[in-house]
């Protein structure tokens, strides 16, 4: 597990989103799972934020993430300039499990904003076995559309679309969702806002096995401060489970949502 | 020249003054990826009762200056599958695993110390009185000395280990209260637990967090954490453990200069789970570096300024 010190390669800006390479001892990871990023800052802002990968090379030290200024932290770190040091711990949680996406057709990838990096790494992983998937990003607007240069170097072609029309088919990104879902798509894999992953959910259910990477507030990132549980059911019993450590992949079967 | 870094608390030996503390480190299990506990004075686990708890509803943390607002509920798995399940995995490290333990009535107290007494992996168990996210008990015995005294003293008759009992900051006589844990027969005091707070989304007009109130901790706590230090290692006898927003040597010294016999890192864990190590660099190139041959003998060592005139005398 890598809790060193990286030091920032590149960090290109586009509006609120920053694409943030990093180098330093990465150990090899899974899609779907993540770092608790933090600057080399003081006590303040005081915890890490947890980071999706995006693509990683343990061989050459490297390692990618896709952030969203939100808060303090988010804009500390869009704000990184090369040189500068961070600290990174992870790769943490558990990544998507890929078996039922093994049977037959294509599984579709469906993502948003800040919920799209875990989906490329999860493409760049199928696109190098040589299986197919189907790729949808959901947007807001044009602007919101992510990562669209690293899927074009995978060659995937993102199935688009935005909230106003400006690019792709107008919509929320359920409709294409469902077209591969009737296409009998063998298994759904979702990260992005709660609403879409809430619909993701709703519309797999009973149907197709769903794969959700969730995001929560974390403290520590790796099991210890239980700050980051979610509601969920397992045959028939309630409890709450860790995003951290049980997730940040659950099955759309099991959340509970607000 | 070698630094002693043992230091004794009572009858119970620690090969170091750093700990981990109560609800940062699970069973202690959660941290083996990072750290090898047996370099480690010890480690305070996640507080046990007896019958368990499935903690508080989301949102359990919020962010704060300096620090972190908490209202996880106390989520733990209960004293017996705790002996069950976690116990048989500690037995073979070598450091001061100490179990925290709470309860809702006197007799919940009781019960849980009885079962944890009986753990041989267990060196000492540490009284939670002073959790403010539960709804009844916890803070409520740690505020009122008579209360402080009657479940200490129920909880020390049936137990053979030592006794630790951590403190609320959030009285308005700490003295008062750390005594009555002395004369009720505590072995050792921890100062302090976390700080009652609040939070609220000023936009949705929500509160932060589910339970409204939850514990501030972090390195905001720590001035407040050194003062309540500094008073009770005066005031009593028995020992006293530090823990406030410890994040580095600096800030561990801090405590052991305020009279701490040793020290409990907690939030800075959540930060870098490593941290414990500098800690324990940094603390012995200070006793090098001040001619201090011991962590002892470095305990309470600030300079009583004495009566001195003021400027209008």
């Amino acid at each position: 597990m890598g809790v060193g010190p990286y030091t920032v390669r590149s960090n290109v800006r586009r509006g609120p989103y920053a694409t943030l390479t990093v180098e330093g001892r990465v150990e090899p990871s899974e899609p779907g799972q993540f770092y608790m990023v933090r600057g080399d800052w003081g006590a303040d802002p005081l915890l890490g934020r947890p980071l999706s990968i995006l693509s990683d090379d343990p061989s050459q030290g490297i390692l990618r993430f896709l952030l969203k200024v939100f808060g303090e932290g988010s804009r500390r770190l869009h704000a990184l300039e090369p040189g500068q040091k961070i600290r990174a711990l992870g790769p943490l949680g558990r990544p998507f499990p890929r078996g039922a996406a093994y049977g037959g057709g294509k599984p579709a990838f469906v993502g948003g904003g800040v919920g799209v990096p875990p989906l490329v790494y999860l493409a760049e992983a199928f696109a190098q076995e040589g299986r197919p998937f189907a790729f949808l990003q959901g947007a807001r607007t044009k602007d919101d559309l992510v990562c669209l240069e690293e899927l074009a170097a995978l060659g995937v072609k993102p199935e688009v679309t935005t909230e106003d029309g400006g690019e792709g088919e107008r919509g929320l990104v359920t409709a294409p969702l469902k077209r591969a879902i009737d296409l009998g798509a063998p298994a759904v894999y979702a990260c992005g806002p709660e609403g879409m992953l809430k619909a993701v959910a709703a519309l797999c259910r009973g149907r197709v096995p769903s794969y959700l990477s969730l995001e929560a507030r974390m403290g520590c990132g790796y099991g210890v401060c239980l700050g980051c549980v979610v509601p969920v059911v397992r045959d028939g019993v309630r409890s709450y489970e860790r995003v951290c450590q049980e997730g940040p992949v659950f099955e759309g079967e099991v959340v509970e949502w607000p | 020249m070698a630094v002693e870094m043992a230091v004794t608390l009572g009858s119970l030996h620690l090969k170091n003054p750093v700990m981990l503390a109560s609800g940062c480190c699970g069973y202690g299990l959660d941290m083996e990826s990072y750290l090898d506990l047996n370099r480690l004075g010890g480690a305070c686990l996640k507080g046990l009762s007896v019958a368990g708890s499935e903690g508080n509803p989301p949102p359990r943390i919020w962010e704060t200056q300096g620090g972190m607002i908490n209202a996880i509920g106390l989520q733990n798995v209960g004293t017996r599958r705790f002996i069950e399940e976690k116990a048989p995995r500690l037995r073979g490290y070598d450091t001061a695993f100490v179990a925290n333990f709470y309860g809702h009535t006197v007799e919940e107290y009781v019960e849980a110390a009885r079962q944890l007494d009986g753990e041989p992996c267990l060196a000492a168990l540490e009284m939670n009185i002073s959790c403010p996210n539960i709804q009844e008990g916890g803070i409520h015995f740690g505020t009122d000395p008579a209360m402080v005294y009657a479940v200490t003293r129920a909880c020390r008759e049936v137990m053979r280990k030592p006794l630790w009992v951590k403190l609320s900051p959030n009285v308005s006589d700490v003295v008062a209260v750390a005594r009555a844990a002395e004369e009720a027969g505590a072995d050792a005091l921890t100062c302090i637990n976390t700080m009652p707070a609040m939070a609220i989304d000023v936009e949705r007009r929500e509160f932060r967090i589910w339970n409204k109130i939850g514990g501030l901790s972090g390195p905001a706590l720590r001035p407040i954490a050194i003062r309540i230090v500094y008073q009770v290692s005066r005031a009593v006898k028995i020992p006293v453990v530090g823990i406030g927003g410890i994040a580095t040597a600096s800030d561990a010294i801090e405590f052991l200069l305020a009279g701490a016999k040793a020290v409990q890192v907690g939030t800075a864990l959540f930060v870098d789970p490593q941290c414990p190590y500098s800690i324990l660099d940094g603390i012995e190139a200070y006793c090098e570096r001040h001619g201090f041959l011991s962590v002892e003998a470095l305990i309470g060592q600030i300079k009583d300024p004495g009566p001195r005139p003021r400027c209008h005398e």
